[in-house]
């Protein structure tokens, strides 16, 4: 039960900012401060979902809160019988709105446009809302002057319905993290190829990340709205947007609590800096300069771990406090194989498949012909060895297989469907799955929680119903993990299985690595040098894992350099040398061949 | 027609303001893949220092350059001391040089705000005269052209650093592959060190050619920084021309958006030109695909 | 072998929380060559880079190049002490012309020097005509076997006194891997001392004084090239040790 400290500490910030009012009663002025600091807070939680969780850098979280204040500001200048149930509404549907207007072009590019482009719009909004009639220009827009708009909520019942929303919003972040989309929105952060490996498309997932930050952010600008009766455009001034980062950075980018407690911390300062107020950028300027070098978790996040216990650790659970029995029959005595676990986990067999086949593949990059007209055809059940010197193109061979990169010539056929030119999700959908030669796993996530990556793309079910817990997505969360808890076994890591992926020895995360690919049920398996640097031990569970995997009659191709495990277990072999097939055939026929013999150091083994 | 011709010549000029800046930035970012968010506030805190040099100080105009590139230079060191350099190491996916620039940016952004107190945006009188100039129909500034002719001259010369001088060449190699010029003898710290440098002196000269266009007003750092980095991105990343060119377009866009649209609204002019550029040639109109990942 | 221009005593090393390397010994005088072969893998690569200065991990060990201590030099200190390695993957400065690329090896601030610019790229000129051939071609449009002249060709633009080769003729034909050894031979004659990292143990052992075969980050055989060529003793303890 190490994992709840986080949802504690936001109880506990919760219950403070609730019993404000009880500690300094009548203080209206004092009322009204943290009213802005609440719902500026909420923009600060949303951020964190782009940014702490998908890691998208996004700067311009006053823009977006902006647009969401004036949509509400303006509904009551239009109809004023709204109240703020209706307004929130409005927020958070114009404000979802405008993150996707924003994200379609600025994810597009990928690397730093984002920032740049949300950084403008930090800067744009205010500018046009200053000068546009609609918006009220430089003046904003006042509800007070409006004589019709009579405020349900005031006073201390608003306070604390802002403090239970900000505080519920809080918890559905959290809650979000917990679930399938959090995990997909961790992938993303890692680059756009480990997703695209296990089927999830990149460039929506970082939208979805992107609209949803949004709505914290509108819901934000309707309380901003109401609670302080007017919108104008020094409400969201682009200095607004940094301090938001600012607070997220301090508090701690990707924990649960960090935006909280880093957006009491600055904007508190910030209301309550006095005369102090006019240098309030040198000291936030300087604390954010301090925390992006030294202290990049955040206040949240170095406690936490300072505290023993890691910062994104109430994402392990223990298989047994999620209930997932052990898997059956491992009595001693009776324990099954290693291959007869991989077999298990891929079973029912996929449907028969004409595997993989590549036909004249060709790609140069500048003037270096990586790969020329190569052909291979990977036959269900069984394993073809891909070899040769490094440099010789297996690697791109295999990336553009996964559609990482185009071709420019050739064809890739997949369980006869055309695979080349589609873009790497939809590849690996057809049911190729790979690994990678430099693993890539989710640092913060369990071993168990790595391999449910990949079992949420086989047990669908809705990302509302996983985050939300309804019944549908509890049902399918569990089966997921109890199948990732199979595979973890079927590798030999069952017991490993809430430790974390990052305090892992390298042949454990090669091996976590098949596992994953194992999850998706493949009908096509690429392990990418799966041997190097594991022990003998690990060598032989791996070999046992292959036999596993083709017993299922699931293809293996296996680039790989230990040339003895690669002629242990493979049925053909294709040489590569510089981008061409040096020599292809079955493994016996490679292995007695004198230019392959001639051309490698360790082909005499 | 002659009112188009004249937004476009005005376009040009003012592209030439937005020029200075890109160049500033594209140095700092060809060597070290920083793209460095202060550089705005740089040159806004340049033309400060134009202002307080030429219209408190009454210095002379020479003297007041050598002094806005000195100060300009001394901050662009001291940010890439404490904001950038301890992450030049940690590899391309790290962003917090994005957080650390953007911080020190707010940072001088304040001390300037403070320092300049509740003074309006002042001009700086300009060396030159005050006269227009025609020609025809068109009617441009003395001083839009020594910001014009200064971005050429600007550019030319840092073409031929990049081309014909050896530490043109190691900035570059710096930039392409930090470990292959480490083991040619080439310190990425001391290369990151003469691109703040030289970024820092670009920075200067473009604050003191612009201080009399436009006026010495602290809330501008971040919209140049902003202005910069859209004439890059149309531009290309990393190629001098891409820069040049894409900060001329972004002038003749704004002006022709003033023109036909409405000039409070000429920020939007740069986020549709971005947004256009970035659809149709997603590396600018000098970039290659390369640049893209960094 | 007293004389040696580069030792290397007791060389740990790895990368992130890998040790690859575990505790080498290695010497090479000038004029020397100095084979390494050995699986992919077994930390070759690490071993090169560990001595020039290139550390992404734990490090232990001294390396003393003319008897001065250089252990905690970093790469670029390495470098213009005289001690070049070009890395494997001819890696080639690509948006850099060929001429571009190898003046940019010709670090002009040393103190030391033997040859001038236009001395060394003579130098580079007469090892490998066709660099003088392409000097305006963009590096990254040069085949794999031209861009390793260029790799090797800036190197020796610094006149290093140890060069440190890393698989020069990977993914390589047969032709330019005949230059590229002719190259280094005429290297040695002018008294260049050269540690190879090569994959063919054919070429690694007709090609060096002296051979080191590497296992497991670990010294397994070391002796004269020429005895080991004739001994077979390298290529049974790979056919073992590849099982």
């Amino acid at each position: 039960m190490s994992a709840r400290v986080e949802l504690g500490l936001v109880a506990l910030i919760g219950i403070g900012l609730a019993l404000v009012p009880v500690v300094a009663p009548g203080d209206t002025y004092l009322l009204n401060s943290m009213q802005y600091v609440l719902a500026l807070a909420m923009v600060a939680v949303g951020l964190n979902i782009v940014t702490g969780y998908a890691g998208l850098l996004s700067l311009g979280p006053g823009a977006i809160f902006a647009v969401g204040g004036y949509a509400a500001a303006l509904l009551v200048e239009h109809h004023h019988s709204a109240d703020l149930g209706l307004m929130c509404l409005v927020s958070l549907v114009v404000s979802a709105l405008c993150g996707a207007v924003i994200g379609i072009p600025a994810l597009r590019i990928g690397g730093f446009y984002l920032a740049m482009v949300t950084l403008f719009l930090a800067l744009l909004v205010p500018v046009i809302a200053g000068s546009w009639d609609v918006t009220g220009g430089t003046t904003g827009i006042s509800l007070v002057s409006i004589l019709d708009f009579t405020p349900r909520w005031t006073g201390v019942p608003l306070y604390e319905l802002t403090t239970g929303v900000l505080i519920a919003v809080t918890v559905l972040s959290w809650l979000l993290l917990r679930s399938r989309l959090g995990r997909r929105l961790l992938l993303i952060a890692g680059g756009d190829e480990l997703p695209a490996s296990l089927g999830v498309r990149p460039y929506s997932t970082k939208l979805l990340a992107f609209v949803l930050s949004a709505l914290p952010a509108g819901l934000g600008g309707a309380f901003y709205v109401y609670s302080q009766q007017f919108m104008s455009p020094q409400s969201a001034s682009a200095n607004l947007s940094i301090y938001l980062v600012a607070a997220c950075v301090i508090g701690g980018l990707g924990t649960v609590a960090g935006p909280l407690v880093g957006s009491l911390l600055v904007l508190c300062l910030m209301q309550f800096l006095g005369g102090l107020q006019a240098h309030a950028g040198i000291y936030f300027g300087i604390a954010l300069i301090v925390f992006a070098l030294g202290l990049p978790k955040g206040v949240v996040g170095e406690a936490l771990e300072a505290g023993g216990r890691d910062w994104r650790g109430l994402l392990r659970r223990t298989a047994a406090e999620i209930g997932v029995p052990a898997p059956a029959g491992r009595a001693a005595g009776n324990q099954p194989s290693p291959v007869a676990r991989a077999r298990a986990v891929l079973t029912p067999a996929p449907a028969a498949t004409t595997g993989l086949r590549v036909l004249g593949a060709s790609r140069a990059f500048g003037g270096v012909q990586a790969v020329a007209g190569v052909d291979l055809a990977v036959a269900p059940g069984t394993v073809h060895g891909l070899i040769g010197s490094n440099g010789s193109g297996k690697t791109t061979l295999l990336n553009l297989i996964s559609g990482y990169y185009a071709l420019d010539a050739g064809e890739i056929w997949h369980d006869q469907r055309r695979v080349d030119g589609l873009p790497a999700h939809v590849v690996a959908r057809t049911g190729l799955a790979r690994t990678f030669q430099t693993p890539k796993l989710v640092e913060g996530l369990s071993l168990l929680d790595n391999v449910v990556c990949a079992t949420s793309q086989v047990h669908p079910c809705s990302a509302a119903s996983s985050v939300l817990r309804l019944p549908g997505g509890v049902r399918a969360d569990r089966a997921a993990r109890e199948r990732a808890l199979e595979c973890l076994d079927a590798v030999g890591l069952a017991d490993r299985a809430d430790q974390l992926a990052d305090k892992q020895s390298h042949g454990v995360r090669r091996t976590l690595e098949i596992a994953r690919a194992l999850a998706v049920a493949p009908a096509t398996l690429m392990l990418d040098e799966p041997a190097a640097g594991l022990s003998e031990a690990e060598l032989e569970q791996l070999r046992e894992v292959i036999d596993g995997v083709t017993a299922a009659g699931v293809g293996v191709l296996l680039i790989e350099h230990n040339l003895a495990f690669v002629f242990g277990c493979a049925t053909d072999v294709t040489v590569l040398h510089q981008g061409r097939c040096l020599a292809s055939g079955p493994a016996d026929e490679v292995r007695s061949d004198e230019r392959v013999r001639g051309s490698f150091l360790g082909a005499m083994a | 027609m002659s009112l188009l011709l004249n937004a476009i010549v005005t376009g040009i000029a003012i592209g030439a303001v937005y020029g200075l800046i890109a160049m500033a930035y594209s140095v700092v970012f060809v060597a070290t893949r920083v793209f460095n968010l202060a550089q705005g506030d740089l040159v806004m805190v340049g033309v400060l220092v134009s202002f307080w040099a030429i219209e408190i100080r009454h210095w002379p105009q020479v003297v007041a350059l050598l002094v806005v590139i000195g100060v300009v230079c001394a901050l662009s060191l001291v940010e890439e001391r404490i904001a950038v350099r301890p992450f030049l190491g940690r590899g391309v996916d790290d962003i917090g040089w994005f957080i650390s620039t953007l911080a020190f940016g707010l940072v001088i952004a304040t001390i300037a705000t403070n320092l300049y107190g509740n003074r309006p945006p002042l001009p700086v009188a300009s060396p030159l005269t005050k006269d227009a100039i025609r020609i025809g129909s068109v009617t441009t500034t003395p001083q839009l052209l020594l910001a014009f002719a200064t971005l050429v001259l600007v550019t030319v010369l840092l073409e031929l650093f990049y081309r014909r001088t050896w530490l043109g060449h190691a900035l570059r190699g710096t930039a392409e592959d930090r470990e292959v010029a480490a083991l040619r003898g080439i310190s990425a710290v001391r290369m990151s060190r003469i691109a703040f440098l030289l970024g820092g002196v670009i920075a200067g000269l473009a604050a003191f050619v612009i201080a009399p266009v436009v006026y010495a007003d602290v809330s501008l750092g971040l919209s140049y920084s902003i202005k910069g980095f859209v004439a890059l991105a149309v531009g290309g990343f990393g190629s001098t021309r891409g820069a040049l060119a894409g900060a001329l377009s972004l002038g003749v866009a704004e002006q022709v958006f003033d023109l036909y649209a409405d000039p409070h609204y000429e920020l939007l002019a740069a986020l549709l030109l971005l947004l256009v550029v970035l659809t149709v040639r997603p590396h600018g109109i000098f970039g290659s695909a390369k640049a893209r990942t960094v | 072998m007293s004389a040696a221009v580069l030792q290397v005593r007791g060389l740990s090393a790895g990368y992130g929380r890998m040790t690859v390397v575990r505790d080498i010994d290695l010497e090479v005088a000038p004029g020397e060559a100095l084979a390494v072969v050995g699986r992919n893998g077994v930390g070759k690569t690490t071993l090169l880079k560990a001595i020039a200065g290139v550390r992404a991990g734990s490090n232990s060990g001294q390396v003393l190049l003319d008897g001065a201590d250089v252990s905690r030099a970093p790469a670029d200190t390495m470098a213009r002490r005289g001690l070049a390695l070009v890395p494997e993957g001819h890696r080639v400065f690509g948006g850099l012309t060929v001429a571009e690329n190898l003046m940019l090896g010709f670090f002009p601030w040393r103190r030391s020097r033997t040859r001038s610019l236009e001395e060394s790229l003579a130098r580079v000129h007469a090892l490998f005509p066709i660099l003088a051939d392409f000097a305006d071609r963009p590096a990254a449009a040069l085949s794999g076997g031209q861009q390793q002249m260029v790799a090797l060709g800036q190197a020796l633009m610094a006149s290093p006194r140890v060069l440190l080769v890393d698989e020069p003729s990977a993914g390589l034909a047969q032709v330019v891997i005949a230059e590229i050894y002719a190259a280094l031979r005429t290297l040695r004659e002018s008294g260049t001392a050269v540690v190879v990292v090569e994959q063919n143990l054919d070429i690694a052992l007709r090609q060096s004084d002296r051979c080191l075969l590497v296992d497991n980050g670990r010294v397994v055989v070391a002796g004269r090239s020429e005895e080991l060529l004739v001994s077979g003793e390298l290529t049974e303890t790979i056919h073992g040790g590849a099982r």
